[in-house]
Parts: C-alpha cells; structure tokens; sequence
C-alpha cells in the first residue's frame, strides 16, 4: 500500500493524481457476486432467524473481532461519555469546516456550537452540564484543542463536492443481509475520496472502517473511490492511500467474517447457550462489563463508581423473579446518589431478598 | 392497472375515508384551522410503524434544524446549473432568507449562525447526493417543492404532501420522490403522495422516478399501482390524526423502539410494555435471554 505522505490538508489531497489502476466494473460485480454467495451459506441453515436482515455496521465488524459477549451490549442503555461526547462535536464541527472553512468561533467551539448540539445531540449538554467544574474544563479544552486543529487539516475543500455524514447501504436480499456505513467527509471531485475523521488518534482499526466504507460504496455504485483518508485531530495529521483491489477483498473477507459471528451470536442466545468471550483491557468500555463474569478484577477495579437517577425509571415491565442476582457484587456500588424516592416497587418480589446488605436507619 | 381507475379516484378516496368523517367537523365557512382534520405523507408514515402513536396530542409546529434543510436545499436547487455548486447556491440562500418574509426566514433570522451553519450543512449533503442520483448537474427543468392537498367534500378533512422535484418529460409531468433511506413507512408514504398527484395533475406521466440516497436506487414505478395502496394509508392516518382528541382506541398499536421513545402513550401502552418484555432484537439478531460465559476465543 502506497501512501501518500506529502499532503498536509484535504484540500491539498484534491491535488493528488491517481497512480494505479481501479478495480473495474466487471471486477467489483464478480465480488459482489462472491460475498453474496458467501452470505447465502451462511445463512441458509439459519433457520429460526429474526425477521429482520441482519446488519453489518462498523462496529460489528470491530466488536466481534474482539469479544463477541460485546455484541450483546447492543442491548444495554447507551451511555454517552466524555470520549465520545467529544468525538461527536468534532464530527459537527468538522461540518461547519468543510462547508464553511473561513468560519472561527468567537470564544470556545463548544460555546460556538451550543445551539446546533441544543438540536442535534442534546445528550451532550446534558453530559457537560453533569461535569463538575474540574472535568468541565479539561472537556472543553479537549474539544477546542482538536477542533481548532480542523481548519488546517481539512483545509477549503468546497470545490470537490464536499457531504457530510452520509449513509450508504448495500443490501444482499437473497442472503437477507445488509451493510450500512455513514461516512464523515465525501469528496466527489475530482477523485472521490472518503475521510473519516477521529478526535483521539488513529488506531489499527481505521484502514479496516475505511476499507468496509470503501467496500459498501464500491459494490452499491460499481464504482471505487479513488482514495482512502483519514484525519487525527489529537496527533494532528492526515493520512491518504490510494484504494486497491486488495483492500476490498480484506473487507469482503471481514464482512462474511462477522456475519458467520453475528449468526453464531444469535443462535447462542436463542439456544440459552453461553456466548463466547474474550477477556482483555477492551472490556474497559464495554457495556457490559459490570455484568460479564470474565472481566479481570484489575479491569473492575478501574470502572467508575456507579451512579443512578431511578426517579424516571420505568420498572412495570420487569420481571424481578426472573433476574439472577447471585453474581452481582453491590459491595463497591455508590449509591448515593440513588434517588429511589420516585421508585413504584409495588410489584417486586423482595421475598427472595437478603435483607442484611441493606442499613436504611429505621 | 391494478388499482382504482383515475376517473373514480375521489369517489374511492371519499369512500375511504368515511368512516373518518365521523371525528370531523362538518365544513362550514369559517372552520377555524385547528378544527380541520390535516393527514400529512408524515403521518402517513408514523401511522404506517403504529397508528396508535399519530393520535398523539398535536405538537405545535416549531421549526428546526431536520425541519427545515430540505426546504433550503430545493430553493437551491432551483437554480443549480453546471457552473454553480450546491455549497455556493445553499450559501446564497441562506444570505437571501435574511430578509425573506415567510417561515423559512423567520427561521433563519431566529436561529444563531451556528445552526445556520448546520442546517446549510445538511442541505448541501442532501442537495449534493440528490443532483448526483439524478446523474445531473443541472435542476433548473425542475419544479421544486410542489404542494399538493385534497379536501374531503362537506367536511373539515383535508390530505396534504409535498413532491420535492417535478421533471417534464415532453410535456408530462414526472414527480421525483427523494428519502435517505428505504422503509416499508416510507413505501406508504410515497403511495399517498402519488394519490394525491393523480388527484391533482392533469398533465402526468404515468410513473415517478423513486430515488434513495443511501442505497443509490433510482426506481421508476407505475403510479396507477401504488394508488390502491395510497387509499388505504390515507384511511388509515386519517383515522388516527382524527382521534387526537380523544385518544387511540380502536388503533392499532405496533411498538418500534424508536418510535415508542417519543410516543404521547408511551407509558400506558400494554403492547409496549409486552415487547419490552421480549427478548431484544438489534440489527437482525436476538441479544438478550442468554448466558455469557465459555473462553473459547
């Protein structure tokens, strides 16, 4: 792989002639042909499945090539955080650069950008407004820090028919699967060019998402994009390749990879059989890592105290008699913080209940 | 032909919705806007996940950001030609809503410049991506942003959509249907508004061009076969946007996640509570009901 490692901006990436040959219409047909065949094997003996198509994102294609327990988390409540609270306003701010490059904010980015998060992620001022003033402002910081370096990294890329987070997917009825991606940054002229842009730095997993980005775009046009970008606003730099053949081909492989996973996931689960897991310092952020007996004590010991709101809980659908508590260690929990006084238990069968953890002072 | 022929459209479309007449008031001069029944291709597409969630109290209309992006992006689009770009021309329009007085102005005057800047965002991408799926760099043959209604006879009952780009084909009128992405909601939808359109344009094609930016279709489809389907997606919102002020009984209730979130009868709704119940299902497989446990990889 040929990198080309004299840009210092997008802008400078629309300057970039091509060397090598694409992959051809005929080319891309025959793989698409070869991945459907694969995914119809895979799931033809799949008898009992969901209505619905099973989905390969970016994120499957990551969490199974780690831990496949960690699909399961998909289930769990989304809880935002810092890291990624962070990695969203840059994707928003990453927007305003490339539509409108000459724009700087008055004070702070994330001043800057309050009202449009007011409409398009509420969920992270909520989060910055939970900060105490400490992690408050090493927050801002970060995010003005990695902002600010966006206007140097993109640069004036208007001319090349610039779009921002857009979606692409590729449906394989006959096999009752679906790729979806959204992509970053889209450049269309003169080569298209996708970018995916990371607030932290770039790890090993980028080239695999650009590659799948590259794979979806590819096979749904018939037509490759001619490079592959990615941007690191923590380490400030870009990097370009040129797509190859060979990078489609490691994504097709990655693809009926995680489908032969995800369907594996799913006839554990509907087995009652135990789901397949792979310990490591992954399970740091995963979701279910309070609730996964494999997680090391060293991982546990590391994980935030716990802290819930329960006023807004809505328990009239949960069955208390069915939940297994025997593995669950309440020693190290805060509950502090636990407003229970909203809490509607009239329902719940304490019969069961070892009352001695319990000191409420009466 | 596999629906109504176009000549007893409106009499199949007044037998529909006759049930409906019953929540409506009886059209008399002077009904005030909100005693008229409005069945937008939007409720058409909530009633098509749950039916039961359209007869949610009515939201008063605030514009934002997701509200607004499309209409400034077809005002652009009105003028794209070879030798502009739609970053250019949004921009422009953005520039000219300043002093424009009508609710897409009133919007922008209202909203600070970092919003303006995010709703000129999305509009470019949805501008770019729909000149790009057209395979033209030219829309000015394009009509853009055409309304369309139909009022029940005698009745405060009014069917209302939007065609986003109409294009002339030797004097015939071709609607250009654009979404992000493919749902069977969004296939009920575009049946209504294509019923609304036989309804209403004499000088038609007899198909539409269906375009979806996120998996690239460009489908053409014969409207005469959507426009059974379009009767019975505007009964059946009619129906639900009718019972907005006395409730969704009689409904049907079908709990999607998302839609459940936002649902004015989220916290009463036994058929929500059940699904919550079941085991989950994320992007074609089941989550829940299971042990984790064996090392094996």
């Amino acid at each position: 792989m040929t990198r080309i490692d004299h840009i210092e901006s997008l802008a400078e990436l629309l300057d970039v002639e091509p060397a090598g040959d694409l992959p051809g219409e005929d080319d891309l047909r025959d793989l698409r042909d070869d991945i459907e065949a694969d995914l119809v094997a895979i799931t033809s003996e799949w008898g009992d499945r969901p209505d619905s198509p099973l989905r390969i994102t970016k994120a499957r294609l990551q969490s199974t090539g780690i831990c496949h327990a960690q699909v399961l988390s998909e289930a769990e409540p989304f809880v935002l955080d810092t890291d990624v609270a962070a990695g969203a306003i840059c994707d928003i701010a990453a927007g305003f650069v490339v539509i409108h490059p000459t724009f700087e904010p008055a004070g702070d980015w994330f001043e800057a950008l309050r009202w449009a998060l007011a409409q398009e992620r509420p969920d992270i001022l909520e989060l910055v407004e939970r900060l105490d003033p400490d992690q408050r402002a090493v927050f801002l910081a970060t995010v003005n820090e990695r902002c600010n370096a966006l206007g140097d990294l993109i640069g004036d890329v208007r001319r090349s028919q610039p779009t921002i987070r857009e979606r692409a997917r590729l449906p394989f009825d006959r096999a009752g699967v679906l790729l979806s991606t959204e992509t970053d940054i889209l450049l269309r002229q003169p080569h298209p060019t996708i970018v995916e842009l990371k607030s932290g730095k770039l790890g090993p997993w980028v080239l695999d998402e650009l590659r799948f980005y590259a794979l979806v775009r590819s096979l749904r046009d018939l037509r490759p994009p001619t490079f592959l970008c990615s941007i690191s606003l923590s380490d400030r730099n870009i990097t370009a390749l040129p797509l190859r053949f060979d990078d489609l081909t490691a994504a097709a492989r990655r693809v009926v990879a995680t489908a032969e996973a995800l369907v594996d996931i799913d006839r554990s689960v509907s087995a009652g059989q135990a789901v397949a897991t792979s310990p490591g310092g992954h399970c740091r952020w995963c979701r279910r890592a309070r609730s996964c007996p494999a997680v090391s004590d060293t991982v546990l010991s590391e994980l935030p105290p716990v802290t819930m709101d329960m006023g807004a809980t809505d328990f009239g659908a949960t069955d208390f008699g069915a939940m297994d508590v025997s593995a669950m260690d309440v020693s190290a929990m805060d509950v502090s913080a636990m407003d229970v006084s909203a809490m509607d238990v009239s329902a719940m069968d304490v019969s069961a209940m070892d009352e001695g953890v319990f000191d409420d002072g009466s | 032909m596999t629906g109504p022929d176009r000549s007893d459209l409106g009499t199949a479309l007044v037998e529909a919705l006759e049930p409906v007449t019953a929540n409506c008031h009886v059209q008399a001069r002077g009904l005030s806007w909100e005693d008229i029944v409005r069945v937008s291709d939007f409720d058409v597409a909530q009633a098509s996940w749950c039916q039961a969630s359209v007869a949610g109290p009515p939201e008063p209309f605030a514009p934002d950001m997701f509200k607004t992006y499309k209409a400034i992006a077809l005002r652009a689009a009105r003028h794209l030609t070879g030798d502009s770009t739609p970053t250019a021309l949004v921009s422009t329009v953005m520039q000219n809503l300043q002093s424009s007085q009508d609710w897409l102005g009133d919007y922008v005057r209202g909203v600070p410049v970092s919003v303006r800047i995010q709703t000129a965002t999305r509009a470019v991408s949805w501008l770019t991506r729909t000149a790009e799926l057209l395979g033209t760099d030219d829309l000015t043959h394009f009509r853009c942003d055409q309304n369309l209604e139909w009022r029940y006879p005698g009745y405060g009952l009014q069917l209302k959509t939007k065609i986003p780009l109409v294009r002339s084909d030797d004097e015939l009128s071709v609607p250009v249907l654009v979404t992000t992405s493919p749902s069977t909601s969004w296939d009920d939808s575009v049946a209504f508004s294509l019923l609304l359109w036989a309804l209403s344009v004499q000088r038609s094609a007899d198909h539409a061009l269906i375009i979806v930016h996120s998996t690239g279709e460009r489908t053409e489809v014969e409207i005469d076969a959507l426009l059974e389907r379009g009767i019975d997606a505007a009964a059946r919102a009619a129906l639900a946007v009718s019972q907005r002020s006395s409730g969704p009984d009689g409904l049907r209730r079908t709990p999607v996640f998302f839609t459940c979130q936002s649902c004015a009868w989220h916290d009463s709704c036994a058929e929500r509570h059940e699904s919550a119940s079941r085991p989950p299902v994320r992007g074609g497989i089941r989550l829940g009901s299971s042990r984790i446990g064996s090392n094996e990889l």
